[in-house]
């Protein structure tokens, strides 16, 4: 493999580059998904490739290919360092790296039972028994489940002398029940939405998650929201908590803290961030107990490893301190832009085949000292919503509107009944800075979202947020 | 970015078929694509690249039972490991107790949208079109980003039952956004090849938005009635489509349009045909079971018609498959893949210029689905909103967010623009699609901007 490294860096070199990384990746998948009582996806998937990126004339240009040959490298160096050379043609200002250590080192996720040698029965097995209990009722018309585990064996090198080599596991799983009566549909899904819980982590996570032991109550979920009643509307309080936390963190905080953003690289398609660079150290972004931390380290995380995709070594900071925005996600192109001195190690692409771009660390809501039960009796009239539904934010994150599968009311201080359809919408400032009470360490929990889609051409990446309950004041909700 | 030639498919799809002897059937999709993309913002290229892969999927059914593997790896080793990942994962599953029969022939075998000269349009090409839209820009001191793209796919599906066919395109697409002061304006174009694609032309457009979005006022959420240009009209499309065209979901009951069959349900202004033979769909002729896909009238005059089909809802629903597979195994059944909705007789200008107080929408962000049960969507204006007065553009707004059912928007509809464009959602997709005038479309907040 280092001789396939070095090949590719020689001849970007001979072709002209000023500075060139490489990446080889080496990919196994695995899906299974069931849908009513029947296997609907099941799928073995090897993949493998490399993707070469280089700066000529002060620019970048980056080509990729399957085909691992010596030919080929040399072939795709070379048309790298002709599109930078296209690039440089018009821009005016070179782009200048963030030093960072030439790393050479081997990490790899931490995994318990590596969930490749568990054997497909035994998953289908299980799969299927939550399929059964899931459709117990027939009032459930469609029970769907999955399962997922995903091995990136990367080799990255760049002209520095790098040489990094990982092997990042993750593992997911999930279900979904959709119950329907008279034409109306409500669906329940375990342990959250969007495909299930997703980690980086083995075998260990899908025994630890106990699917079959929560499917009874995802379906009675699923069933009781046919006859609940209608979320109520007006300016309420409102409780998130972890299902749905995940997306209100991802949508109003990570993106609007990614840097390329912020500087508009984003703005014709997912648009900029009203978290401008002349707010840094000095806006109000949330309440005083508002504290957002970034930490590519924490330890079951699906942004979790050793280094980005520019190989830069990971670490954890502030992006919002006791309320005031006080960071960016960066890399090692722009973290100059926000004079910082190196790289906070945000720059990740979608397997070889795309070129690295600024991507949203993990991201977690420090917990606070509230307990649940105080979380709920200090409110007069509100509502409690978890499990994220539907999601939709503005081009510079700020108005959004989040509906959830579930809601509980609340009144004086009780939870008096289940409520359906609940949606909630706000400014994103306003929000974070009603933000009055946020539960303890003892219910922080670490959420992946596992297709967080970003860029053209489109790519997926990976992260979590981590948080406790918290409570939201006089929200608009019902909306 | 070089095409593999017919010889080069059929070179790994014969030998894979020959790798199978001796299971009961087998099933090969081989896929290959290429991009090549320069993106700019700030009147510079930030990202410039070029990326390819081909893939072979591959399905073998072994003593009943049936198995599926990917790989990109397509030398004779890397097919060697693919059957074998095929075999292993059938060996665990259960015999399949309904497994359809295997097409043995399409009638439709070929199709050829890819245009040579756009496949291996080069950097330095992109380049000098970008630098025309730059300078465009900074005579206005704006700031432009966007893409501009060239791009190839080809499919090539085969069995051992005999079935072979091919399906090969190319795209060409530009897209920007004219950024200024307090406003922008926003445009795009998709074509087979370059020549369709006028950089110019839609980047002066861009700028005519942005420069007569500038200054913004408030806007006033509540029920408006909406001209929608063609651009804005396809997230709406794209979701009544994810939400209910499908005969899976219209089976087990969980669309928002299962039993309505036959019912009025939108204006008998509105009518949606699927149809991959469209001049602009450039759309597979067949499925990726190899199935002929027919034109498929989906709506006529508000009326609900039903579903498209695969063969496994087919089998199910008594009727013949409409060509709408999605590669198998999957979850979601069949799906249209190339929508039009039947043009009109006005212009989007005879829309405005018939409407007596309304807004006039750019395009939409980040639609989504709020409520499935009433196809009820939240989204943003984006990139222009303009107040309509008196049949006339009279001033910009800022963005607001809309609510609304699609039920209702599409009862609502009172007219519908005789031309037609091809466009994409926010969320991807791509549809034929007229300008639209639609009354009583909420919007239910602003953005401050």
């Amino acid at each position: 493999m280092k001789d396939m490294l070095q090949l590719a860096l020689d001849a970007a070199r001979a072709a002209g580059a000023d500075w060139a990384d490489l990446r080889i990746i080496h990919t196994r998948s695995q899906v299974i998904q069931t849908r009513n009582g029947k296997v609907s996806g099941l799928s073995d998937s090897e993949d493998m490739g490399f993707g070469i990126r280089v700066l000529a004339g002060g620019a970048w240009g980056f080509a990729s290919s399957n085909r691992l040959e010596p030919a080929e490298l040399k072939a795709k160096a070379a048309e790298a360092v002709r599109i930078a050379r296209a690039s440089a043609s018009l821009n005016q200002d070179a782009v200048r790296l963030a030093p960072e250590p030439a790393w050479r080192d081997f990490w790899q996720t931490p995994v318990q039972i590596d969930p490749f040698s568990v054997g497909l029965p035994e998953k289908l097995a299980l799969l299927m028994e939550c399929d059964r209990i899931l459709r117990a009722d027939d009032r459930v018309k469609e029970a769907t489940c999955s399962m997922s585990f995903l091995r990136e064996h990367q080799h990255y090198a760049n002209s520095e002398g790098a040489h990094i080599e990982q092997r990042l596991t993750r593992s997911g799983a999930g279900y979904t029940a959709m119950a329907v009566k008279d034409g109306e549909v409500q669906q329940r899904s375990y342990p959250m939405s969007h495909g299930g819980q997703y980690m980086g982590l083995g075998w260990e996570l899908i025994l630890a998650l106990d699917l079959a032991g929560n499917a009874e109550r995802t379906r009675e979920e699923a069933i009781a929201l046919l006859s609940a009643p209608q979320c109520p509307s007006g300016r309420l309080d409102l409780i998130l908590k972890p299902m749905q936390l995940v997306l209100q963190i991802h949508e109003s905080v990570g993106h609007a803290s990614e840097l390329d953003r912020v500087l508009g690289f984003e703005a014709n398609y997912a648009g900029t961030s009203f978290a401008t660079t002349d707010k840094l150290g000095n806006f109000r972004y949330g309440s005083p107990i508002v504290n957002l931390v970034a930490d590519g380290t924490v330890p079951g995380g699906l942004a979790t490893q050793g280094y980005d995709d520019d190989g830069v070594r990971q670490g954890r900071w502030h992006i919002v301190q006791d309320g005031i925005l006080k960071g960016y996600m960066t890399n090692r192109e722009l973290a100059h832009r926000v004079d910082e001195e190196r790289s906070r190690g945000c720059n990740r692409a979608e397997g070889w085949f795309h070129l690295p771009i600024t991507r949203i660390n993990n991201l977690s809501l420090m917990p606070g000292t509230h307990s649940w039960e105080a979380l709920v009796g200090e409110v007069e009239d509100g509502v409690i919503m978890d499990a994220n539904k539907c999601w939709s934010i503005d081009q510079q994150r700020l108005n959004f509107q989040f509906g959830c599968e579930i809601g509980w009311r609340v009144q004086k201080g009780k939870i008096t009944g289940l409520v359906k359809n609940p949606t909630y919408q706000s400014i994103t400032p306003e929000f974070w800075g009603s933000c009055d009470a946020i539960c303890g360490p003892e219910h922080w929990q670490l959420v992946g979202v596992a297709n967080c889609g970003k860029g053209q051409p489109g790519q997926t990446a990976e992260m979590s947020h981590g948080s406790s309950p918290a409570r939201f004041r006089k929200i608009e909700v019902g909306v | 970015m070089s095409v593999y030639t017919k010889e080069a498919q059929d070179v790994i799809l014969d030998r894979t078929l020959d790798l199978c002897r001796g299971v009961e059937r087998a099933e090969l999709r081989f896929s290959a694509s290429a991009e090549s993309l320069s993106r700019f913002a700030n009147n510079g290229i930030q990202q410039n690249l070029s990326q390819q892969d081909a893939a072979l999927h591959l399905s073998v059914v072994e003593n009943g039972r049936e198995g599926f593997a990917t790989s990109n790896r397509l030398d004779e080793e890397g097919l060697k490991a693919l059957v074998e990942a095929a075999r292993r994962t059938a060996s665990f599953q259960d015999p399949a107790k309904d497994l359809l029969p295997l097409e043995a022939a399409c009638p439709t075998p070929e199709k050829d949208c890819l245009d040579p000269a756009t496949a291996e349009w080069g950097p330095e090409e992109k380049a000098a079109l970008l630098g025309r839209t730059f300078d465009l820009a900074r005579e206005r001191e704006m700031t432009a980003s966007g893409i501009l793209s060239n791009s190839w796919s080809q499919l090539a599906l085969a069995n051992s039952a005999g079935l072979r066919c091919r399906y090969q395109s190319s795209r060409a697409r530009f897209s920007t956004t004219f950024h200024g002061k307090d406003a922008s304006g926003w445009t795009e174009g998709e074509a087979r090849g370059f020549a369709g694609l006028d950089v110019e032309a839609l980047s002066l457009e861009a700028r005519r938005i942005s420069l007569a979005a500038a200054n913004p006022g408030k806007g006033e959420p509540g029920a408006w009635t909406v001209v929608l240009p063609p651009a804005a009209v396809a997230d709406l499309i794209m979701f009544l489509n994810w939400l209910g065209l499908g005969a899976q979901d219209y089976l087990s009951g969980t669309s928002p349009l299962a039993g309505k069959a036959g019912q009025t349900l939108f204006s008998p202004h509105f009518s949606v045909t699927d149809n991959a033979a469209h001049p602009l769909a450039d759309g597979m002729p067949f499925d990726f079971d190899g199935v002929s896909r027919r034109t498929v009238p989906l709506v006529d005059k508000g009326v609900f018609l039903g579903p498209v089909h695969d063969r496994i809802t087919a089998r199910q629903a008594g009727v013949e498959s409409t060509g709408h597979g999605l590669p198998r195994p999957n979850s979601h059944g069949p799906f249209p893949g190339n929508l039009v909705v039947a043009p009109g007789d006005s212009t989007v200008e005879e829309l405005v210029a018939g409407t007596v107080r309304g807004l006039f929408v750019t395009h939409l962000h980040y639609t989504n689905v709020q409520d499935p049960n009433e196809m009820l969507l939240t989204g943003m204006t984006r990139d222009g909103l303009f107040l309509i007065e008196n049949g006339r553009i009279t001033r910009p707004v800022r963005n607001m967010r809309f609510t609304e059912s699609l039920f209702k928007a599409f009862a609502n509809i009172e007219a519908v623009s005789r031309d037609q464009a091809f466009h994409g959602g926010f969320f991807g997709g791509g549809f034929v699609l007229p300008g639209m005038k639609i009354r009583d479309f909420h919007f239910t907040s602003e953005s401050g901007f």
